[in-house]
């Protein structure tokens, strides 16, 4: 009934399981204390439900495209160990997981004002 | 703070739903911002990640790179399209080059831009045949810039609106695409793949409902998902007021450490008073988690307030979850009364551990002199299809229920799930012979007169969500819906609704006026019980009739039912 939905497909190195993709959604976990443990359980969960391919939320290369002053980034070695909780937790249940690289720029916000910073944050739920 | 950004573009250009304007980007920067993007993915390669998405669409930097509406550069990277992007393909290629053959990499493309000055589809195929060249592995679907003023999300999309898109792509490109928004069932997703559209389907919101949508699909037991209603209100709109995102459905979304179903260490006997969307709710976690179980429902079905949302136009979906609520009250062996009013004579006899009273609300009373006139009608004698409206309408209280309420009586047929009708609507150009795909939108004239009246002061819709309230409002609008604020009501005759608007009397000679005044908590069973000494618990509109709030009876439902 679901042969195409559940057949694999065939990247040639690498093989995903099905065809279903979890788009990216920014949780904002992503920027509180602890976050990344319970995004490690938020998205092994999800492994586990056997999703073909998991993209995480909108990651920043660097700080001018942060969608605030505070938001997730990955530029430097020290944010690796934070990444690696949730690569572990979905390879353990046999997954696969891309990390969404997001630049917002001018959708971005250079200040603390919170509504604003909000607006660009808003939309990863695609 | 440790530090501040400043914010950058391609162009010195101001988005519409940001304060502030951005830096325009020198060469050098834009150098950097390339190799910043190639040493982000090395770094996600070093973390583990089996690849990355690079985020092209939804109008974010890469996007405001390809189109012109914000580009305007005079150099190298602006100017021809073949300039605009050279930004794209220059991070794809150099990724490429950099993370070697055995690392995914997704090239989120905006096809469908739904701003002026978009993109034509000319270029957007253009682009997916670049990124084929330059390395991307997949090509996922971006529809709509975060300023469009179409929904392409919400519960009033239909499913599967904008896999015409991605299927207009598949005949131009040989690398798998991934189509997307309001895909939320797995009969849907097969639709999409067997009809050619995509190589994969991509489901977001769905996961936060579900995270076991697949295995349940493997397993042919598709009608025990919690499905995904599209509603945005425990997602988006948390992530708009920055809290820790959720879903409505499924309050453990994102709370999966905090939020658990554990085997009960002692089985209790359980009555729950009300099958809305809280006792439902309470009901099915409870048993899953090996309590004994008995659901009273006065009416003869279950769904509670859900069976008045799901006749809404647009709100279809929340009959997903009352199949749901329907599938789980089977599997988990609850005993379901229905029919059945209860006293507390059958509560007191039945000998329970506990008492859960999840019996909601009555609509409040509406007290103006001929509020007893046979114009004068509530919202749920209508959408309980007690009374059919006659042409002229007009609503008490702007709130949700009013929103809603206005929705109903505008539409022709009660449902609103026609993709090429919607597109009309709002103005889709599915031939794509405009940029961005806009053109004009010839939405359906309104089957009613309508006037929406508050008593408060300001705009109305304030109080709605905040990623749906402006698609509320705006379908309205193209209804001709007339709303007025600042509304004295005076009485009700022959003649029709007489009041005052801002001091100054005014008669609208409606053939009905809808009351959507708020409501009460029903508390007599509650009283009752407390005078014989039980000590029943409240949960829901039972609780808390302020607004009627389904977010928060299934959350405070479920976190009950996870400590019961």
């Amino acid at each position: 009934m679901y042969k195409h939905l559940l057949n694999p497909l065939d990247l040639g190195w690498t093989t995903l399981k099905n065809r279903v993709l979890m788009g990216s959604m920014h949780t904002n976990l992503e920027e509180i204390p602890g976050g990344f443990e319970k995004l490690a359980q938020f998205y092994r969960e999800r492994a586990q439900g056997q999703v073909g391919l998991i993209i995480t939320g909108g990651i920043s290369p660097n700080e001018e495209g942060c969608t605030s002053a505070m938001a997730a980034k990955l530029n430097t070695e020290e944010e690796i160990p934070n990444h690696k909780l949730i690569t572990e937790a979905v390879h353990n249940e046999g997954g696969k997981i891309c990390m969404q690289i997001l630049h917002t720029g001018r959708y971005g916000v250079s200040s603390e004002d919170c509504s604003a910073i909000a607006i660009t944050s808003a939309h990863q739920f695609f | 703070m440790g530090y501040h950004p400043k914010i950058v573009a391609p162009s010195q250009l101001q988005a519409p739903i940001n304060f502030f304007k951005p830096k325009a980007l020198t060469i050098d920067d834009i150098e950097k911002t390339i190799s910043d993007y190639v040493q982000c993915a090395l770094l996600a390669q070093k973390a583990g990640y089996d690849g990355v998405e690079v985020m092209g669409s939804e109008g974010y930097l890469i996007n405001q790179f390809i189109a012109k509406r914000t580009n305007i550069r005079e150099d190298e990277y602006g100017g021809s399209y073949e300039n605009r992007i050279k930004f794209p393909i220059a991070i794809v290629r150099q990724m490429r080059q950099a993370v070697g053959d055995h690392f995914i990499i997704i090239f989120r493309l905006s096809m469908l831009d739904l701003v002026e000055d978009g993109s034509s589809w000319g270029r957007s195929h253009c682009i997916g045949e670049s990124n084929q060249a330059t390395g991307a592995t997949m090509i996922n679907t971006g529809i709509g810039w975060h300023e469009s003023r179409v929904p392409t999300i919400a519960t009033v999309v239909p499913r599967r609106a904008f896999s015409w898109v991605t299927k207009r792509l598949k005949k131009e490109v040989n690398i798998p695409l991934i189509a997307v928004n309001r895909i939320n069932t797995p009969e849907i997703a097969e639709e999409i793949l067997s009809d050619g559209c995509a190589d994969m389907v991509s489901m977001a919101r769905p996961f936060l409902a579900d995270a076991d949508i697949v295995i349940k699909t493997m397993k042919n037991r598709s009608n025990e998902i919690n499905t995904c209603i599209a509603c945005n209100q425990a997602c988006l709109d948390h992530t708009f007021q920055l809290k820790i995102s959720s879903c409505l459905v499924n309050p453990r979304a994102c709370h999966e450490t905090e939020i658990l179903y554990l085997p009960a260490a002692t089985k209790k006997k359980l009555a729950v008073v009300g099958a809305g969307p809280a006792g439902l709710s309470f009901a099915h976690i409870a048993a899953m988690r090996g309590h004994q179980v008995t659901l009273y429902e006065a009416s003869d079905r279950i769904g509670g307030q859900f069976n008045m949302a799901k006749i809404i136009p647009g709100k279809e979906e929340y009959g997903q979850t009352i199949r749901y609520y329907e599938k789980m009250m089977e599997k988990y062996q609850v005993n379901v009364c229905l029919g059945q009013y209860v006293d507390v004579d059958i509560l007191v006899k039945g000998d329970f551990d506990e008492i859960i009273l999840a019996n909601g609300v009555n609509p409040r009373k509406w007290d103006i002199p001929g509020a007893d006139h046979a114009k004068v009608i509530y919202y749920t004698d209508l959408l309980e299809k007690k009374v059919i409206a006659g042409q002229k309408v007009a609503i008490i209280g702007s709130g949700g229920i009013g929103f809603d309420v206005a929705t109903f009586l505008t539409h022709h047929n009660g449902s609103d799930t026609d993709i090429a009708s919607f597109m009309e609507t709002w103005g889709v150009d599915m031939e794509y012979n405009h940029r961005g795909g806009l053109k004009l939108a010839q939405p359906e004239l309104p089957e009613r007169q309508v006037y929406l009246l508050k008593r408060s002061t300001g705009k109305h819709g304030n109080t709605l969500g905040k990623t749906t309230g402006w698609i509320h409002k705006a379908n309205l609008v193209k209804k001709g819906v007339t709303m007025l604020s600042d509304v004295e009501y005076i009485k009700v005759d022959d003649q029709g609704l007489s009041i005052n608007v801002a001091g100054s009397p005014m008669l609208l000679d409606v053939d009905h006026i809808v009351v959507c005044a708020g409501q009460e908590s029903s508390r007599s069973l509650y009283e009752a019980l407390l005078s014989k000494g039980l000590s029943p618990k409240l949960i829901g509109g039972a609780f808390e009739a302020a607004e009627l709030d389904a977010k928060s009876a299934i959350h405070q439902a479920c976190t009950l039912a996870a400590e019961v």
